[in-house]
């Protein structure tokens, strides 16, 4: 996906902003010429060229200067861009003014882009020089006008140049704005199927007249999904089993965000939105919707089921008290932003000072976070109901309160409307299995208009605590696509089964990075607290262990002995270097280290306190899939003398009171985890402590985000700790380039200084995928951030019978 | 009889005060409620942190913020009323969850005592009758390996055997296509046709106990002198034994009966959770683990209820089968 993306030119990009932001322009048409008028205009621009073969520099920018108040549209500025090519500048001129103008910010395919774009072009080297520069600094004054200007520039380097002296903010920041701009333009002009077709079902159903028409049902500009294989049949049921009750695990499968992550899971790709917008000061993110979606009964999706959930559902105290939702969250409440309607099909999230990671943000709510079905939900809500007390009574509720929360999502109530490419028809809560079906209004389509998904329907096993179950269903081939609850440490079971249960295991790498690592308390107190807070202490518990064994004791050596860091190809990844320090096992070293802190040893031959009290290190493991590894960790400390008992694998993940109620009272020390490296800047709580279930430092946590100023105070955070959640706040408030910088400190740091244990990381998941089930990707980035398996596109789904 | 029955009865009402009152108090007692587990689950997914505001207002939504006798008395209201309030972690009314699944866990007792019962009695009595003999040992050997097993084991092994012959899942009490449907003939016979493996794993246990029992039971009636009179009579040997030892041998099954229900309620969790069988078990197991004080607590009681109930049903066959047991005080 970014591939495809990287492909496009900043020109091009800029080219295709342009002709967005003219689409919804603020001004009225009546004050710009109007569509027929920029009709006219590049009509004679195009007929310029028939006769004399180039357009001049003068028509371009005629036509763009007009076209930016007005409606010019994606096609037409395609015909401009067509028309502006034919000229005589060469390849490696063009590289060399970009290589000057962008200071490397561009990528050779960006270059070449431009270079097809532009390399049979009139343009002088001059002229490009100004193009680029005024693409990149106009940009710098506000995004619109910058796009727009840059456009202007594409053809017209006069002006561009001129405007170009507005330039006055930090340029990188501009630039970064459009180049998100680009990629997410892109996808959602992909050109879209002329005729729209559908599933057999529907076509029944329309032509009894129960349904109307396929044309109708999709918005203007559905979304297209490229299929993996070729185009698919429709029918069939997918059957998948889950290990828990969780709602955001189980919407992984069917589920619409406005935003969600490409396959490769490198790129924020619009999906119910069409596009996305940052302003130059990342303060304000404009969402475009596609007009004319609809909710699975019908009903039109706007900006006003986005102004209800904030209005009646967060705004309303009764219903949700205290602080905005997560997803508005700022730094601080001070900083927590807000939700505007724009018309019908825009909204922006407006923050009071920057906040740059809004589309990431929005590939994540689950279930109802960031919009609901206003028709649909106002039914129970008091504001809109007003005998809503006494339904809620007759329901068997106290209050209209509980009776809403009851209802507030599609696994509480089945009856509510969604948007996903299948809806439900039982409840996840309460049923033990549940079938969902194909949602007529779906907005996407493949791309040659044939509405997905292909698949029916998909049932949906709700097994929790039964992991032998899921495992005999899957050798059974009683499951078509299993992408959770397949167990690493049974993959030689699952790999013998294959056959008898006609499937294929598919492995895929996970985004986070590490799977067992031990979080470090750095805010325990006394001792023990000085113990951890030294840096060489922590050096020599992590050369203590044997990572070689426990990748092959646990993960069948399919893992990789590495620190807290993520995987290679994030933005974050510190280098080799610092992701594989203190990894190499080395008794003597961590003896040697130990003799110059602890050096008394009592008769058992375990290191003591110098007042002879016998050190006693603490290993809790808060999942019980870190429980194989946790059980090894303690005969490599005892070995160089440090005493260590485990706590056991029942963790507060599983529902497990003790350790979770250690961390509450900031008692525990090392902690195993799934420590999630991928996004520290979406999610800042798991690798710096800013929560009290931050295992780094749960009283620090409690401390910064002040969530029980009253019982748990916490204690103020200094040192490095304070530093750490310095890097990750300011990592949300600058562009993504710079994102990069400071998220490679922040794993340097984990890593070199041995913030938390990294043990084994990098180890691929497996999923079973039934034969005869196609369009299936070879791999796809997992992830809970990355929801996975939706960037397996399941819409795309079919059976091959 | 009829007064004893009304005596125990209105003993039963204090007591499953006691007995809810108390199972109240033991759920109490981990740290932290069903708000502190929902939020240490949920909020570590969605990556941010949740302030004491919004923990408050969950509490107060749940009715989790009023001490704990407020709970409890409010509840007990409730359940007086015959409802018995609403589960936090499925947010549905205790009483539609419960319902579910009562007709199969009482299905599936039936099932199983039936099993247990038309196999437990004969093979006892015939291991009884020939003593040392190869089918006794037989037998024997059964009954220790049916004790000694833990059922949950003995349904994986069944479930993996049936798998590697090709036979498929058989997990469940439903084929998929009648999870979610109506109740009808198909549907019951599907059930029929499911229920009979985890009432066999389930039987095997009890079977093999019971068949221990009537066999000892059975031996101490066979020399007793009015077998030998019968005997030397002239009747027939399997008729003096069906009509006499074994009557008295039987008494353990009808003291049984009180704890058949209850047991099968909680006793069949692991194999519930194993087999995957929509039975009240492993719904009290999740409910535990979630903190769901509600629903966790109502099926405390109705498992108190029963076994009261079934106590007092049992004392009332015994006297009725048994005409040495006499009714006093």
């Amino acid at each position: 996906m970014i591939g495809k993306a990287r492909k496009l030119s900043l020109l091009w990009a800029a080219l295709l902003a342009a002709a967005l932001v003219a689409c919804t322009a603020d001004q009225p048409a009546d004050t710009g010429p109007s569509a027929a008028d920029i009709e006219q205009i590049v009509k004679s621009a195009v007929a310029d060229i028939d006769t004399s073969g180039q357009l001049s520099a003068a028509d371009v920018q005629r036509i763009v200067s007009e076209s930016v108040a007005g409606q010019l549209s994606a096609a037409d500025v395609q015909r401009i861009v067509d028309a502006s090519t034919g000229g005589q500048l060469s390849a490696a001129d063009v590289q060399r003014i970009v290589g000057d103008a962008t200071g490397g910010q561009l990528t050779a395919s960006d270059v070449q882009k431009i270079v097809d774009a532009s390399a049979q072009g009139q343009l002088t080297t001059a002229d490009v020089q100004r193009i680029i520069s005024a693409s990149v600094n106009e940009a710098v004054e506000e995004a619109r006008k910058a796009t727009a200007a840059a456009q202007a520039a594409g053809a017209a380097a006069e002006a561009a140049g001129a405007a170009a002296s507005a330039a006055a903010m930090d340029a990188q920041k501009a630039l970064e704005g459009v180049e998100l701009q680009k990629e997410l333009v892109r996808e959602a002009t992909a050109p879209a199927p002329l005729e729209y077709k559908e599933a057999p079902e529907l076509a029944q159903l329309v032509s009894a007249g129960k349904l109307p028409p396929v044309e109708e049902r999709l918005p203007s500009e559905p979304l297209v999904i490229p299929v993996f294989d070729e185009i698919g049949k429709y029918g069939g049921d997918m059957r998948a089993a889950f290990s828990s009750r969780s709602v955001c695990n189980q919407e992984r499968y069917a589920r619409s965000t406005l935003f969600r992550f490409s396959t490769d899971g490198s790129t924020i790709i619009p999906n119910l939105a069409k596009s996305l917008d940052i302003s130059p000061d990342g303060k304000v993110t404009t969402v475009q919707l596609r007009a004319g979606t609809k909710w699975s009964d019908g009903m039109p999706f706007t900006a006003d089921d986005f102004l209800y959930w904030l209005d009646d559902v967060e705004g309303n105290e009764e219903l949700r008290p205290g602080r905005i939702a997560s997803y508005l969250r700022g730094q601080t409440e001070a900083d927590d932003g807000t939700l505007v309607k724009v018309d019908d099909y825009t909204i922006q999230y407006v923050f009071p000072s920057a906040m740059t990671s809004m589309a990431k943000r929005l590939t994540n709510p689950c279930s109802f976070s960031t919009f609901a079905p206003a028709h649909f939900m106002k039914q129970f809500h008091k504001g809109y109901n007003t005998d809503a007390d006494a339904d809620a009574a007759e329901a068997g509720f106290e209050t209209w309160v509980q009776w809403y929360t009851a209802n507030d999502g599609p696994h509480e109530n089945p009856e509510i409307p969604v948007l996903n490419a299948w809806y439900q028809t039982g409840s996840i809560l309460k049923d033990d299995v549940v079938v969902f079906k194909r949602n007529p209004y779906y907005v996407g389509v493949d791309p040659e208009g044939n509405q997905l998904p292909y698949i029916d329907t998909m049932t949906h096993f709700l097994i929790p605590g039964n992991q032998e179950r899921i495992n005999l269903m899957v050798l059974g081939g009683e499951v078509d696509f299993q992408a959770f609850a397949i167990n690493n440490a049974d993959l030689p079971l699952f790999k013998q089964g294959e056959e008898n249960g006609d499937y294929r295991l598919v492995g895929h790498p996970v985004a986070r990075g590490i799977w067992d690592g031990m979080y470090i308390n750095f805010s325990l107190p006394g001792p023990y607290g000085d113990l951890l807070r030294n840096v060489d202490f922590r050096r020599a518990l992590s050369i203590a262990i044997d990572r070689d064994a426990i990748n092959q004791n646990t993960y069948l050596g399919l893992g990789e002995a590495r620190q807290v860091v993520p995987l290679k190809n994030s933005p974050f990844y510190p280098g080799d270097e610092a992701a594989f320090a203190w990894t190499q096992y080395d008794v003597d070293t961590a003896n040697a280290m130990l003799d110059e802190i602890l050096p008394n040893k009592d008769s058992d031959g375990f290191r003591t306190f110098e007042d002879g009290e016998r050190v006693v290190l603490l290993v809790d493991a808060w999942n019980q899939i870190n429980d194989s590894a946790s059980l090894q960790v303690p005969q490599y400390w005892e070995a160089v003398g440090l005493k260590t008992e485990y706590g056991g694998a029942l963790g507060g993940e599983q529902g497990g009171t003790i350790i979770r109620d250690r961390v509450q009272q900031n008692e525990n020390m090392f902690m195993m985890y799934v420590i999630n490296a991928a996004h520290p800047f979406v999610q800042n709580s798991y690798t710096s402590p800013t929560a009290w279930w931050s295992f780094s430092g749960p009283a620090y946590g409690s401390h910064y985000c002040q969530c029980h100023p009253e019982d748990d105070p916490g204690i103020e955070t200094s040192g490095e700790m304070k530093e750490l959640i310095d890097l990750h706040l300011k990592g949300t408030t600058v562009p993504e380039a710079e994102q990069a910088t400071l998220g490679k400190e922040i794993f340097r740091r984990w890593a070199e200084d041995v913030y938390g244990i990294g043990l084994v990381g990098n180890v691929p998941r497996y999923a079973a995928v039934k034969n005869g089930l196609r369009n299936v990707p070879s791999s796809w980035m997992g992830g809970a951030t990355e929801r996975s398996p939706s960037t397996a596109f399941l819409e795309q789904f079919y059976w091959q019978r | 009889m009829l007064q004893f029955a009304i005596r125990r009865l209105l003993i039963i009402i204090p007591l499953l005060f006691l007995i809810s009152a108390t199972s109240f108090a033991i759920l109490q007692a981990p740290p932290g409620d069903y708000v502190t587990s929902y939020l240490a689950r949920v909020s570590m997914q969605q990556g941010f942190p949740v302030t004491k505001e919004e923990e408050n207002a969950l509490r107060r939504q749940y009715g989790l913020d009023q001490p704990i006798y407020m709970q409890y008395l409010k509840w007990l209201g409730k359940v007086l009323r015959g409802d018995f309030g609403l589960s936090t972690a499925r947010e549905a009314p205790v009483n539609q969850l419960v319902k579910d699944r009562l007709l199969m866990t009482v299905s599936l007792s039936f099932v199983t005592i039936l099993f247990v019962w038309t196999l437990a009695i004969p093979i006892g009595v015939v291991s009884a009758v020939k003593q040392y003999s190869i089918l006794d040992y037989i037998a024997t050997f059964a009954a220790y390996i049916g004790v000694g097993t833990p059922n949950f084991l003995l349904a994986l092994a069944i479930m993996w055997v049936v798998l590697d012959l090709g036979g498929g899942y058989i997990g469940g009490l439903f084929s998929p296509e009648y999870m979610n449907a109506p109740w009808s003939w198909a549907r019951v016979l599907d059930v029929l046709k499911h229920i009979w493996i985890p009432a066999i794993i389930l039987g095997t246990d009890g079977m093999a106990g019971l068949t221990r029992i009537v066999r000892a039971n059975m031996l101490d009636e066979l020399h007793k002198p009015y077998v030998l009179t019968a005997l030397a009579k002239g009747l027939p040997i399997w008729r003096v034994i069906l009509k006499y030892p074994m009557r008295t041998a039987l008494n353990p099954f009808f003291s049984g009966i009180g704890y058949a229900l209850p047991q099968l309620f909680s006793g069949a969790t692991i194999l519930g959770v194993v087999l995957g069988l929509p039975i009240i078990g492993p719904l009290l197991l999740e409910a535990t683990l979630e903190e769901d004080m509600l629903l966790a607590g109502s099926l405390l009681f109705i498992l108190a209820g029963l076994t009261l109930i079934g106590t007092l049903v049992s004392d009332l066959i015994l006297a009725w089968a048994d005409p040495r047991i006499r009714i006093e005080g």
